[in-house]
């Protein structure tokens, strides 16, 4: 097992897909801290399915991804300490209100300063007037808001977003990129799917094209335009 | 980011318990205060009462009957060959075996998504809120063999079966209700150690063990070579009939063994993984969901679909039927026979019925419940047998009519086949009547050597057979397009007050045929010698169960797209 502590995912030869049935790869990558990787491709190219795969979401096809030097192990607390994951779907407690929530991630996550990091990402977020809202009378894009505002609010290491600006106006499209580029700068290394070639170019430093079950890795520049061309 | 420079690697987990946090900020926002919950509390009370009154009444009456009835049994001499007491045990065995299978595919250590998505991802150990939320679970389960028990013992009692008075009575139930929570536990613990699935199958074989058992048991009493009596004494399901007897320390040692159980077993719901947790809760959520609309035929769906698509068996066998352009079946019946729409619906409809085991598992249990009521000492009463049959009658029209119910639960599809409605459901009827008039002629064949009809009679039990199975089909039908219950008008007004006639009519519909087209095969077994007249009544019964059952006139807006 790899246990260099630089390398935070080491995947080789992953092949993403259902059973036996390959949806893409075959892909070698090595994350490290501070380097953000962008991943685009058509609907339906399986870019969903190879981020689950390599955050250890879904078994792999063939092949291995290892994160802190370990298959993915959900009883491992480093295993949640060091990973943020937000994939399309969500699920809220309908008791719960926008502010509740959040206190239960800081809370969770031993956060210092739990109300004041609250309020921060409410006030970046754009969340306060909502602050005590239950989540069935929040509007989607809000919903979004609230559960992109969870998974930075906690630390992490990696952090793992699925089309993070859907929903989202362009103005806090624009907010959050940059938001996502002081983290990566602190250290985070983060893996995120987007149709957006804006957003793409501010936050990645790389870019993984899935096209036609092909992995391949190529530069921001042409990562955009790959978007701007499906 | 607060603090994006964690320590690496540090495995301990942060001290905080989520459910504490859910609980106070829930109390905040709960509408209902304590005297809301008192009255909620009081309502559910009396209706269990009332439901409970209306059970003892009519276990009263049925075993009144069959006191009074003793010795007329309808079955041959030497067919009731297996005691009472032996057939309960197996009986009651079988469905605690359905219980575990059912908590196994629900949990019981389940979280919703909510729960899932932001309890499970926290670094925080588990192990408090598992435990609290399996608590939850057993206090449920507990309830339900409480209550189970009460008419049983009840009965049992009333019956002269069994002793003990109103406490005998209730140290039954508390036993029923214990050996709930100590089933809870043993999946509990498969859970634990990852068997979730594996455990599941095993449960499904003990329970076929124990057909298996009883068939052996029947085989040796019948040929007079011994007997698995002591078998079934040391089963567990004996176990509440024996507190019931004023045993009372069996309670006792089981709540023991319960609370030990659970106090070992919380420290280890830690081990559960994930996605064991999210995939139960959901399966948990469904039938709930469905339990809640009564909804009876998505509650099936939701137990019968949990946890059994995400096997990697079954991904495999999807990739190779997938590689191979289909199944086996879809070669035996090729696409290119079909010439229009009635032979393409008659082959979609023959696929679904040789793919879903549940047909044939349908048929067979339908088959054998009969068929185990004769052989025991009771169950050729024509009272019990007539009820067996009833109840053998309706598992097999609903499993027979499998591909109607998946018809009709997708509208749409039906909708791209040009084929008027009322022509759709001959074919579903006739599709399935292919499975139910076999099935009524051996039933009515293997029912007919029990009960001794005579060689000239037969014939005329085998056309009685026929027409129960023809019923049968028509009611499958029926029920597997059941309009959605119209919450708007579930009460009927009347003068003196509110009744709950639609209800019951929404929930007996579909069954309804059913019972009625039982009559036939019932009759032929009761009436000695047979009137040959009553097949021809039979017939015009099938009839006109196929004319209700096929028509679309009522059934319009429920199912009106086109």
């Amino acid at each position: 097992m790899d246990t260099d502590h630089r390398q935070l995912l080491k995947a080789t030869d992953l092949v993403a897909g259902y059973g036996h049935q390959d949806i893409c790869g075959p892909l070698d990558l090595v994350v490290e801290p501070g380097q953000a990787i962008g991943i685009v491709g058509f609907n339906a190219a399986g870019k969903s399915t190879l981020l689950r795969t390599l955050v250890g979401y879904q078994e792999p096809v063939s092949g291995a991804s290892v994160i802190l030097g370990s298959f993915y192990d959900d009883s491992s607390y480093v295993y949640r300490k060091a990973v943020s994951v937000v994939f399309d779907e969500d699920a809220f407690f309908p008791s719960l209100s926008v502010e509740e929530h959040l206190q239960l991630i800081a809370g969770g996550h031993g956060v210092a300063n739990p109300q004041e990091a609250v309020e921060a990402e409410l006030e970046f977020f754009n969340l306060e007037e909502a602050r005590t809202e239950l989540p069935q009378r929040l509007s989607s894009g809000q919903r979004r808001r609230l559960l992109l505002a969870a998974a930075l609010l906690r630390p992490c290491q990696l952090l793992v977003l699925d089309e993070p600006e859907q929903r989202l106006d362009p103005t806090m499209r624009f907010l959050l990129a940059n938001r996502l580029r002081e983290c990566v700068k602190a250290g985070v290394a983060l893996l995120v799917i987007t149709h957006d070639p804006e957003f793409l170019q501010i936050v990645a430093d790389s870019v993984l094209v899935i096209a036609d079950g092909n992995i391949s890795s190529v530069s921001v520049t042409e990562g955009a335009a790959a978007i701007a061309n499906e | 980011m607060s603090d994006p420079t964690i320590a690496l690697f540090d495995n301990t987990p942060i001290e905080f318990d989520p459910w504490k946090k859910n609980h106070v900020a829930e109390k905040k926002v709960r509408r209902e205060n304590f005297w809301e919950r008192l009255s909620d509390a009081y309502i559910s009370l009396l209706a269990a009462g009332i439901v409970f009154a209306y059970t003892a009444g009519l276990s009263h009456a049925f075993s009144a009957s069959l006191k009074e009835n003793i010795g007329g049994g309808l079955v041959r001499e030497g067919f009731g060959v297996l005691s009472g007491e032996a057939a309960a045990s197996a009986v009651v065995m079988v469905g605690m075996l359905a219980v575990l299978s059912l908590v196994c595919r629900l949990g019981p250590v389940a979280v919703d998504s909510a729960q899932g998505f932001w309890w499970l991802t926290l670094p925080v150990r588990r192990s408090p809120f598992l435990a609290r939320l399996l608590r939850q679970r057993l206090v449920t389960t507990a309830l339900y063999g409480a209550f189970l028990w009460l008419p049983i013992g009840y009965g049992t009692t009333l019956g002269g079966i069994s002793s003990g008075g109103l406490v005998g009575v209730l140290l039954g139930s508390a036993s029923l209700a214990l050996l709930f929570v100590l089933i809870s536990l043993l999946a509990a613990l498969a859970q634990t150690r990852g068997w979730s699935k594996g455990f599941s199958t095993t449960v499904n074989y003990a329970m076929l063990g124990v057909v298996l058992a009883y068939t052996l048991d029947v085989f040796l009493l019948l040929t007079q070579t011994g007997t698995l009596a002591r078998f079934w004494a040391l089963l567990p399901s004996m176990l509440p009939a024996a507190a019931q007897n004023g045993n009372w320390w069996i309670p006792l040692i089981l709540a023991l063994i319960a609370v030990s159980a659970f106090q070992i077993l919380r420290n280890h719901l830690e081990l559960i993984d994930s996605k064991e947790l999210v995939s139960r809760g959901a399966a948990s959520a469904h039938a709930g969901a469905a339990l809640a609309l009564l909804d009876d035929k998505s509650l099936a769906t939701a137990i019968e679909q949990a946890g059994t698509n995400d096997s990697r068996r079954a991904q495999r066998k999807r990739e190779h039927i997938r590689k191979r352009g289909g199944d086996v079946f879809s070669r035996l019946i090729p696409f290119h026979w079909v010439r229009g729409p009635y032979s393409a619906l008659v082959r979609a409809e023959l696929l679904v019925l040789l793919r879903a085991p549940r047909v044939w598992r349908g048929l067979v249990t339908g088959f054998g419940i009969p068929l185990a009521g004769v052989f025991a000492a009771q169950g050729g009463h024509p009272l019990v047998l007539g009820a067996l049959i009833i109840i053998g009658c309706c598992v097999a029209a609903r499993a027979a009519a499998t591909a109607a119910a998946q018809a009709a639960d997708v509208p749409s599809v039906e909708a791209i086949i040009p084929l008027g409605r009322s022509a759709m459901r001959q074919v579903h009827t006739l599709i399935a009547a292919a499975l139910t008039i076999p099935w009524g002629i051996s039933l009515a064949a293997t029912l007919g050597w029990a009960v001794e009809t005579t060689a000239a009679e037969m014939p005329l039990l085998l056309s009685l057979g026929a027409l129960t199975g023809l019923g049968l089909a028509a009611g499958g039908v029926r029920l597997a397009y059941r309009p959605e219950l119209d919450w708007g008008s579930v009460l009927l007004l009347t003068a003196l007050g509110q009744a709950t006639g639609p209800l019951i009519q929404h929930f007996t519909h579909g069954y309804d045929v059913m019972v009625v087209a039982s009559v036939a095969l019932l009759a032929g077994l009761l009436l000695n010698p047979i009137p040959p007249p009553l097949v021809a009544v039979a017939g015009i019964v099938a009839v006109v169960l196929w004319a209700v059952s096929t028509s679309t006139s009522a059934n319009s807006k429920a199912h009106g797209i086109r």
